[in-house]
């Protein structure tokens, strides 16, 4: 009993190894290690990544409103709860670093959900390095490609929600399940690059206009836009308030915040008028990055056909015409087995879908077998639609040839390592597809 | 004298190898593929290494390597007790070093990273003054702790793993020879064992293959995840190990890195201490007449000075110092002095 109570004792020692190395984290109360409160951090939701036409960087935080009271927290849902701040500089720790101190905080990058870039970036190469080396960012975080600027996007007031950025998440969530979008964690874009000397692909958000002439309306299609084109000035944010050689380092500033409290701050109206129009976004196709720059853009047809064929589908309804009507078959389970094989120097890959369906409707064996057959048609479609504009036309591997080369022939992926275009030039990709009903 | 148990030993023993497969990867050299081979054989050389220890253990069950030494020549015995409190002031280094490496990589303004590595030190002093059953008891909880924090990574990310991730390259001698030289560096048990095993109630042997046979399972199981779900990523990251808590993720926690760094610390700490204690029981048994918590101090005092200028200077790996020399010392002290004295006659009371 005593020599239990003095081991008790003796296990103190846990308790105060914890304490002592954390209390001594409150000793420090100036310079680099200055403790801070968790209300003079700006928790940072989402991040916004655009090209000025000299090159800079414009980066912009989305960050939950801290106002205790008020009708602008998230307590009220008629009203936006996110705010934003922007500034441009050479880098991006620059510009983060600025509009820390427009906001008088240090930004905690910690909670961020998404990493959006602006049609303007042209190079991907100094936003990874940023992001592999910064701190404390989830490798979980979403990164994809808008169609017009990050800003703008993420000025967007959501008022669902509990913040705007969770709402953009739970879009690319809902959209990689029915096969709308492709994987975009920050990982995967990594690890792809890494592969694949630096080919990925990255879903497209764009915003849904609700005018008074058509409430549903959405925007240009994919194929119209140009991605890695800086913005004209004219499709800038005409309200932001902008503030020349703003911030320490005295480099070109524009600087935004909307309900952020400290420094120096601007009217929430920046943008009204166009922010009230927007009532939710949505995914509608795909860049593919190579060389880790945007090359071209797939459609939304092509990025479900892909993702069917990376095994990247979990619900997805297909549209089977049977004669003069449209039916909606459920794809509910697909599972995937691949081969490589060498045929007259070609690479064959063949993939075999199994695709279990789920019926919208009572049908007939004999009509489901038929409709099934239709919907296997239409996948098969879409796969090679997806094969044609990736492999063939911009002869890039986001079809994980890399990792199936190495697994199957690894004298193949030690010549797809050396050079990759000419080992995907000889790359062909057979899709058959087993409907079961 | 008091005595700790065999599981308590195997614990203590896996725990203070743990830490570099924690920590170590920033420092890497090949791929993952010449890193899990070179581990492999690594093993295997350790199991054949670990042999003149055991044979001495058996002839002098309650008499650590140093008494054992100290007896047959008095000169050679202090010599002994000096080298291995220079070589566990060595390994304490390395480990300011790299946990200094994580804090400073990892939480840059968390707190100045001199200060952090002190008060391990500090804790790891009163540690290793309360004794190794102190220790040992810590060293349990503070596994269950590692299992646990892991299970739930791994739980967490099992949606996240794929074969796709696996990306191998052929294994080249030159990075398997490498791999299987650092591996032997990190090799710190051959220091703690031939001065603790007398502490041990029974089967003291086997605990060493028992940490043996822990570590490779720990390992194998921390590298498979780290690849399955981190791909090439890994070929890139400071902390595999740290990065695969930030991935994972739950319904309610959006990251589960904070689980992981209590055990980081923990191990650290549990580390620190067993180096400090086999110093101190290796100076006391050279030097009869100076009180041993007086070498105790002594041993915290210089390891952390001889930290200092490498953190202060963020100097995190010295490359000969930490393979070259580490490995020297542990080979003469874990493998050649055992050989050496584990012939001739044993004790009366010899372990069966």
């Amino acid at each position: 009993m005593k020599r239990n109570r003095v081991c008790l004792k003796k296990l103190l020692i846990i308790p105060v190894c914890v304490l002592f190395i954390f209390s001594l984290s409150s000793c420090n109360a100036t310079g680099k290690y200055k403790k801070r409160d968790i209300d003079e951090k700006i928790i940072v939701h989402a991040l916004g990544i655009d090209m000025t036409k000299d090159g800079k960087f414009e980066v912009t935080l989305q960050m939950l409103v801290q106002q205790g009271t008020g009708s602008n927290t998230p307590i009220d849902p008629s009203k936006a709860n996110s705010a934003t701040v922007s500034q441009v500089a050479e880098t991006i720790p620059a510009a983060i670093e600025q509009c820390e101190t427009d906001l008088g905080k240090k930004a905690f990058l910690g909670h961020s959900e998404l990493i959006l870039l602006g049609k303007s970036v042209t190079d991907l190469n100094p936003i990874l390095d940023y992001f592999i080396n910064a701190e404390g960012i989830s490798l979980g975080t979403f990164m994809a490609y808008t169609d017009i600027t990050a800003k703008e996007i993420l000025n967007i007031k959501v008022t669902s929600g509990t913040y705007s950025a969770e709402v953009l998440k739970e879009i690319f969530e809902e959209s990689q399940k029915n096969g709308t979008s492709t994987e975009c964690e920050l990982i995967r874009h990594i690890d792809n690059i890494e592969n694949t000397n630096g080919t990925t692909v990255m879903p497209i958000i764009k915003k849904i206009k609700n005018d008074k002439k058509s409430s549903n309306e959405k925007e240009d299609s994919s194929s119209d836009i140009k991605f890695g084109e800086t913005e004209d000035d004219k499709s800038k944010n005409k309200s932001s308030n902008e503030k020349v050689g703003g911030g320490s380092s005295g480099s070109e500033s524009s600087s935004e915040t909307e309900g952020g409290s400290g420094g120096e701050e601007s009217g929430s109206g920046g943008g009204s008028s166009e922010e009230a129009e927007v009532t939710a976004f949505y995914i509608d196709g795909a860049v593919i990055v190579k060389d880790k720059k945007p090359k071209s853009v797939m459609s939304r047809d092509e990025v479900i056909g892909l993702s069917f064929l990376n095994n990247g589908v979990a619900e997805q309804t297909i549209d089977a015409k049977m004669g003069d009507t449209l039916t909606s078959v459920s794809a509910a389970s697909v599972k995937k087995q691949t081969g490589v094989s060498m045929k007259n120097d070609r690479i064959v890959i063949d993939v075999n879908l199994t695709i279990a369906y789920e019926f919208n409707k009572t049908f007939s064996y004999k009509e489901q077998k038929e409709t099934g057959q239709k919907a296997a048609e239409r996948i098969h479609s879409l796969c090679q639609e997806a094969i044609d504009k990736a492999l063939k036309e911009d002869n890039a591997d986001i079809f994980e040839i890399h990792s199936l080369l190495n697994h199957n022939d690894y004298a193949v992926y030690e010549e797809y390592k050396k050079n990759p275009e000419e080992i995907l030039k000889r790359v062909d990709i057979n899709v058959s597809i087993n409907p079961q009903i | 004298m008091r005595k700790i148990s065999f599981g308590q030993m195997v614990v203590i023993l896996f725990l203070s190898r743990i830490f570099y497969t924690m920590t170590f990867i920033p420092f890497m050299y090949s791929d993952v593929t010449c890193q899990i081979i070179g581990f492999s054989i690594c093993t295997a050389i350790e199991c054949l290494a670990v042999i003149p220890i055991i044979v001495l253990y058996k002839k002098h069950p309650d008499k650590n390597i140093c008494q054992v030494i100290y007896e047959k020549s008095k000169l050679l015995g202090i010599l002994t007790c000096v080298v291995f409190a220079l070589a566990a002031v060595l390994v304490i280094n390395r480990l300011f070093r790299y946990f200094g490496y994580f804090v400073y990589a990892t939480f840059p303004d968390f707190l100045p990273t001199w200060l952090v590595i002190g008060a391990v030190a500090a804790v790891s002093f009163y540690a290793a003054f309360q004794g190794i059953e102190a220790i040992a008891r810590s060293a349990g909880i503070t596994f269950a702790f590692f299992v646990l924090s892991f299970i739930i990574v791994i739980l967490a990310l099992l949606g996240k793993m794929s074969f796709s991730n696996v990306i191998y390259d052929y294994p080249k001698f030159d990075d398997i020879s490498h791999e299987i030289y650092y591996e032997m560096s990190k090799f710190s048990e051959l220091l703690l064992f031939p001065i603790l095993y007398p502490y041990v109630k029974e089967k003291a042997g086997k605990s060493i293959y028992g940490a043996l046979a822990l570590k490779l399972i720990f390992v194998y199981v921390i590298t498979a995840v780290c690849v399955l779900t981190l791909g090439s990523f890994l070929n890139i990251s400071k902390f595999p190990f740290f990065d695969l808590g930030t991935y994972a993720e739950t319904f309610i926690i959006e990251r589960l890195d904070a689980f992981l760094l209590p055990a980081w610390i923990l191990v650290a700490f549990i580390k620190t201490s067993l180096l400090l204690l086999v110093g101190k029981i290796a100076l006391s048994t050279g030097f009869k007449r100076v009180k041993s918590n007086v070498f105790l101090l002594v041993l915290t005092v210089a390891a952390y000075a001889v930290s200092l200028p490498s953190v202060l200077q963020e100097k995190w790996n010295i490359g000969v110092l930490d393979k070259t020399v580490i490995t020297i010392f542990l080979i003469v002290l874990g493998v050649l002095l055992p050989l050496v004295f584990c012939f001739g006659k044993g004790d009366e009371n010899e372990a069966e």
